[in-house]
């Protein structure tokens, strides 16, 4: 029987005691690497989701407030941006291409993107991937939608199947647009980002089932009116919009399926436009050119730049997490130093005996280092068990909730690092009761203090 | 009872001794009056001596010098053929692996190990005794269960905590323990008192034996000076102790 396995024995006898800090240990390991977890997942997952994308325009607002609405679907745009304007820049001659969306709707809680053939076409995630179809194809009609993979997935939904939209952004919605479903044409692959989660419908087709008209002529509305499609127009039985909107059903009627390719302007404004360049270098006169228009307000970024304020963000939010669980791991250090050496004294027998037997100080001192580095590396791996746990519980919720897909891997280099830190520390907190017990032996000798 | 001289004498025809101590003294560090002053005290191989004296005539700590825990300022303590007070302070806890087994008063036992554990706990620490046990082809558990049935420990309690059994029987497993692997000496402080006056005598019979199977020099300490007759030799500390004769004369 070595030292460790002595260690191993003395600890099962106290094993309230071992089990409370070992438990406290475990805590803080799972917090420690929790955050630097949550914190890699998060970058990796948000840098994953855009790609190839040089400028995000949105009506005037905050940078990251326009990324997090246009990409992540997290939060809403304040304003819109007239199609005008779009137009204008679409056709700049900086610009390859232009794809428009607008947002504010959903089906069953996912939301739902109104947006042109151009976004299949020029969309890019992850490391420049365009988007695939794992079923049929982008949506050429004004009843048709496009399905990312998980929602086809939940909803158990294929081609050729109806989809109703309705209107606001929970998963309950006391409005439906009834009166206006979509057939499924395609269905896109998994992405791994938001996207997955999104539902896709034709621009024309929003502005139908939001009452919308839009015959060539009648089409110069001021860009400016129109906070928000989602609000427009919602239909109250006792208000005069109602007649309003009965108006118009017989032409509604005909534009339901109407091809795409007729249609001139398909909707008044949109929430936001993604813009590929000609040349990359150049965005940032582009964006500087798209802040400076006098026409109409408008705010341009570029998705790198503001993710990287938005982890600046977020980095004193992280760092603030770290020192946070930095003190619950003091604490569980404390707590392991107040248990080893409350029982010493306790254990002044237990050490005589050995003295007794040709233990010398040392080898007193190394059986409670031994306990100690057991208690932190039960401790960690405890934590570490925690932390995989809490992941295979929250991962779902996750994607669910911001798209992003938490990868279950194997340790980073940082987070070994962080447990190495652990352990150091417990071992270091170690040598107060290992020295205590050192002089103790000395002191006593082979007389037992009772 | 008969000791064999033979085994006793070095090959030069010099008398060998189990404990060997000339003009020992011994203080406690930021005193200066010595608690042990021994001119001479000479114990032959296999003999069993009862020590003797009454409280602060330095008993604990003539023990804990012969254990080499504790290392005189003068003098010489020699234990078979090993100074003690010329080894380093690792050295003399390796000697008392080998060739020391002691048992105490009470609480001899790590109560979260079984019975065996405890005994064979004294080998961890002791090549000399594994190397022994190994010679005579023992293993230290098969040797330890031996000598807790030959101490009247049932084979049944073998495998129990320490902590499960009474006084009588820890003692008895402590003096198992003392006895593995046939160390030259061993050390009882007070083993007895703790516990009532027949199973004392059955304890003191059986450890006599073990001893003697063992050729084991037995010093055991006492205040029930009734247990002196069944002794080889009787030592007053107040007689070879100047240190003692003095303090304690002064205080009672």
């Amino acid at each position: 029987m070595n030292m460790l396995k002595l260690a191993w024995a003395s600890l099962l006898s106290r094993r309230a005691n071992a089990l409370l800090t070992i438990f406290a240990i475990a805590i803080s390991v799972t917090l420690l690497l929790g955050v630097e977890r949550v914190s890699q997942q998060t970058r990796t997952g948000f840098g994953n989701t855009i790609s190839g994308t040089d400028l995000i325009v949105g009506a005037r607002s905050g940078q990251v407030n326009l990324l997090l609405f246009s990409v992540f679907h997290i939060g809403n745009p304040s304003a819109n941006v007239s199609w005008q304007s779009f137009t204008h820049w679409r056709d700049h001659e900086q610009v390859t291409w232009a794809i428009p969306i607008a947002l504010g709707d959903s089906f069953r809680g996912h939301p739902v993107i109104a947006t042109d053939e151009q976004f299949f076409n020029h969309f890019q995630y992850g490391q420049r991937q365009s988007l695939q179809f794992a079923d049929g194809e982008a949506f050429s009609h004004t009843d048709h939608a496009v399905l990312g993979a998980r929602v086809a997935r939940q909803q158990n939904l294929h081609i050729g199947d109806d989809v109703i939209v309705a209107h606001g952004t929970g998963s309950v919605s006391f409005h439906h647009h009834d009166e206006d479903p979509l057939t499924v044409t395609g269905i896109l692959s998994a992405t791994g980002t938001p996207l997955d989660n999104a539902v896709f419908v034709p621009l024309a087709a929003l502005a139908a089932m939001h009452g919308e008209n839009h015959d060539e002529a009648d089409s110069e509305p001021s860009p400016a009116h129109r906070p928000s499609f989602s609000d427009q127009r919602v239909p109250a039985d006792d208000e005069p919009e109602h007649t309003h909107e009965h108006e118009h059903e017989h032409e509604h009627e005909q534009h339901d399926h109407r091809p795409l390719a007729e249609i001139a302007q398909p909707i008044d404004s949109i929430s936001a436009f993604f813009i590929g360049l000609d040349s990359q270098p150049r965005a940032i006169f582009m964006q500087r050119m798209i802040n400076t228009w006098g026409q109409e307000p408008l705010t341009a970024i570029m998705p790198g730049a503001t993710l990287q304020e938005l982890w600046r963000t977020l980095n004193m939010f992280e760092r603030t997490l770290a020192i946070v669980s930095g003190f619950v791991l003091l604490t569980g250090l404390i707590g392991m130093l107040a248990t080893l050496l409350a029982s010493l004294q306790e254990r002044r027998r237990e050490m005589a005996v050995l003295r007794s037997l040709g233990a010398g100080p040392k080898t007193i001192f190394g059986l409670l280092v031994s306990e100690a580095l057991l208690l932190t590396l039960i401790g960690i791996a405890v934590g570490l068990g925690l932390l995989y746990a809490a992941m295979l519980v929250m991962a779902p919720w996750v994607e669910t909730q911001f798209g992003v897909v938490i990868h279950i891997g194997a340790p980073s280099m940082v987070e070994w690092r962080r447990m190495g830190i652990v352990l150091l520390a417990g071992l270091i907190v170690s040598f107060v009761p290992a020295w205590r017990a050192y002089r103790n032996s000395l002191a006593d000798g082979l007389t037992i203090k009772v | 009872m008969a000791l064999s001289t033979d085994s006793s004498l070095t090959p030069n025809g010099a008398r060998s001794y189990s404990v060997d101590i000339r003009e020992l003294s011994f203080h406690w560090r930021g005193q200066t009056s010595p608690v042990i002053d021994i001119p001479l005290l000479q114990i032959p191989p296999a003999q069993r001596v009862f020590l003797h004296g009454p409280s602060g005539s330095g008993k604990s700590t003539l023990l804990s010098l012969l254990a080499g825990v504790h290392t005189p300022q003068h003098g010489r303590i020699e234990i078979h053929q090993h100074r003690l007070n010329e080894l380093s302070q690792s050295r003399r806890d390796r000697f008392r692996a080998d060739y020391i087994g002691y048992i105490f008063q009470q609480f001899n036992l790590l109560p979260f190990l079984d019975l065996i554990h405890n005994v064979t706990l004294a080998c961890e620490f002791s090549a000399k005794r594994r190397q022994y046990l190994a010679e005579h082809n023992k293993s230290a558990r098969d040797e330890a269960s031996r000598l807790l049935t030959r101490l009247s420990i049932a084979p049944e309690l073998h495998h129990r905590a320490a902590s499960q059994l009474s006084v009588g029987q820890q003692q008895r497993v402590a003096a198992a323990r003392a006895l593995i692997g046939a160390p030259a000496l061993v050390i009882a402080d007070e083993p007895t008192s703790a516990l009532d006056a027949d199973s004392r005598e059955d304890f003191l019979q059986l450890l006599f034996e073990e001893c003697a199977a063992t050729k084991s020099t037995l010093v055991f300490v006492s205040h029930d000076s009734t247990l002196a007759s069944m002794f080889d030799r009787s030592v007053s500390l107040l007689d070879i102790n100047r240190a003692a004769t003095a303090a304690t004369r002064g205080v009672s």
